[in-house]
């Protein structure tokens, strides 16, 4: 355990070293000028807390599109890349297992996603006056689960990174992204293709492919359940247009992306524990 | 005592990724190295001795054959426990401090606090480097990175040091504190297996080597006995006549430098001794006879040439 720890206060000083947390201010802005835009937009406000619950809801979309893009760019040099730059050599020739050194990167990636994750989240308590409006069991729930969309991506990513180079793995997660994003699109289309209802069975199929291989969709129908947005009948449309189903989720939506997370964990020291170095 | 490091028929084949092209990097290679020795590996660019330091460490998989660290499996945890590595080709992590490196090193070798800090100290001292402790790695020269790199395999006072290349960023200077630094693990009774391409290096430090050429093992000897007194041989007469010349052309092929000196390439078989005796009973005034040492460096030429021509010949 303790060379797990001491590997991922290394990893954590190396993300510092990349200006992470530059990307973060930048971020950050964002959030502000999100929030300054919902608090002026007619489209909302015809519900009471209607207003609040859109800019968690966005907040809470930004905060884990964008922590999982800072955990796929630590991740996807994380070893290959290391091996490529000679820095594993020194490592790999002590006293450790692969899996050691596996953990201790995907733990030293997650602690600065982890902390910005926690910074934005305090930005849009504050912000979406989370607190006076009684939502901060409902958001904390809500945050906690679209935290695995970080998780899953970064788990994902640092799997590529044990057999593929970083140029490489970055493409795999935007790809893996793309495939997760494509889920709703394709649920859409294989329902409207024949128009009977049923659905084109290939089509769904492939929706379902997609949504098991990157599972975005269960995470923000499990997020926006959470936060009960299914009263708000404008939020709830543009969620069921984005991931063709309604707001309805099941258990399994949560229990998917952690096992999700514990297979491709699982895979990464398959693939690491492999590969010559 | 096991050997230090023992490898039987280790063997690395690559393949491409749809196997139509296979490249035997490392063949059938059989290694010993006794305890206590410093060890010369040597080999042509492309020999295969970067991948069999790689399978010894464990980082890459024999296709077949076994190798044994100190009479433990390579690649064990308690065989790396044992072992300092300074890789050929390295890059550390150069926002860290000397300290904080070596530090870091020392966690991961699961030495105490006191220790580390106790070896740390030793280690810096011994390459050199105590003043720079605090700086960052990111502004060391590439010579003081590898000496810093040669800090960190020796921290946890392994038993058995791998050094790929240690020397070949260094100026002179570097290079005598590197062999002095060596001659001292040896005194310590450690065993260095070091892979340079300087070959005057390993004449100097090296009880044994071993020559690979296209993964396979050429030659392995101690350097006394690989560069045994060749059969060339310098004579210094007062005068040469050609009836010595004649005696001299029965013991080997001469080679006339000026009127007082020849150089004799010895024929297989024929003896210095009998040459000089014959030489004697012919009334030669011989000043001097002077037999040749062939250098690690002529002798490696001559090896891996003639192993390649015997190889080519094979092929035709």
């Amino acid at each position: 355990m303790s060379a797990i720890w001491t590997l991922a206060r290394l990893t954590v000083k190396e993300a510092l070293r990349r200006r992470t947390f530059v990307a973060a201010a930048i971020i950050t802005l964002l959030f502000l000028f999100i929030w300054w835009q919902t608090e002026h937009s007619p489209r909302y406000g015809a519900i009471a807390g209607e207003r609040e619950a859109a800019f968690m809801q966005l907040g809470l979309g930004m905060m884990r599109f964008f922590t999982a893009l800072i955990g796929i760019a630590m991740a996807a040099g994380a070893i290959s890349g290391e091996i490529e730059r000679g820095t594993h050599y020194v490592i790999l020739a002590r006293p450790l297992t692969r899996v050691q050194v596996l953990l201790g990167k995907w733990l030293g990636i997650l602690i600065p996603c982890l902390l910005l994750y926690l910074f934005w989240s305090a930005i849009v308590i504050a912000t979406a006056r989370v607190g006076a409006s009684g939502q901060l069991g409902a958001f904390a729930t809500a945050a906690a689960i679209s935290f695995l969309y970080p998780l899953v991506f970064t788990t994902l990513t640092l799997c590529y990174s044990t057999f593929a180079p970083p140029m490489l793995c970055n493409a795999l997660a935007m790809v893996s992204l793309v495939i997760g994003w494509s889920e709703g699109g394709m649920r859409g289309w294989g329902q409207a293709l024949l128009g009977n209802g049923e659905g084109n069975h290939t089509v769904l199929f492939m929706a379902d492919v997609a949504g098991h291989y990157a599972p975005i969709a269960r995470i923000a129908r499990a997020s926006a359940t959470a936060l009960g947005l299914e009263r708000y009948p404008m939020i709830s449309m543009i969620m069921t247009g984005n991931f063709g189903e309604g707001l309805h989720a099941t258990p399994w939506d949560v229990w998917w992306p952690i096992l999700h997370v514990a297979l491709a964990l699982i895979a990464a020291i398959l693939i690491f524990n492999a590969r010559d170095v | 005592m096991p050997y230090a490091i023992e490898t039987r028929q280790l063997t690395k084949i690559y393949r491409s990724p749809w196997g139509r092209r296979r490249l035997r990097a490392v063949d059938q290679l059989d290694l010993r190295v006794q305890q206590g020795t410093v060890f010369g590996f040597l080999g042509p660019n492309g020999a295969g001795k970067t991948t069999t330091i790689m399978m010894l460490l464990g980082n890459t998989r024999p296709t077949s054959g076994s190798a044994r660290l100190l009479g433990l499996p390579n690649g064990s945890l308690e065989a790396r426990r044992r072992l300092g590595f300074l890789p050929e080709k390295f890059q550390f992590h150069e926002f860290l401090t000397a300290e904080e490196f070596l530090e870091l090193h020392g966690r991961l070798a699961g030495l105490s606090p006191a220790l580390r800090r106790q070896r740390a100290d030793a280690a810096l001292a011994m390459v050199g480097l105590e003043d720079r402790r605090k700086q960052r790695l990111r502004q060391f020269s590439k010579g003081m990175q590898q000496r810093i790199g040669l800090a960190q395999a020796l921290l946890a006072d392994p038993e058995l040091v791998i050094l790929d290349e240690p020397t070949s960023a260094l100026d002179p200077l570097g290079r005598r504190q590197v062999r002095d630094i060596i001659l001292r693990l040896k005194q310590l009774g450690r065993t260095v297996f070091l892979n340079s391409h300087l070959l005057s290096e390993i004449e100097l430090t090296c009880d044994e080597v071993a020559i690979i050429n296209q993964g396979r093992l050429v030659r392995q000897g101690s350097i006394e006995d690989l560069t045994a007194p060749t059969a060339r041989v310098t004579v210094q007469l007062d005068r040469l006549s050609p009836a010595l010349l004649e005696v001299m052309g029965r013991f080997g092929a001469v080679q006339q430098r000026n009127h007082t000196e020849v150089e004799v390439q010895m024929w297989p078989g024929a003896e210095t001794p009998d040459l000089v005796a014959a030489l004697y009973q012919v009334g030669a005034r011989l000043q001097a006879v002077i037999p040749h040492r062939e250098s690690l460096e002529d002798y490696f030429v001559r090896v891996v040439r003639g192993d390649e021509e015997v190889a080519n010949g094979a092929k035709q």
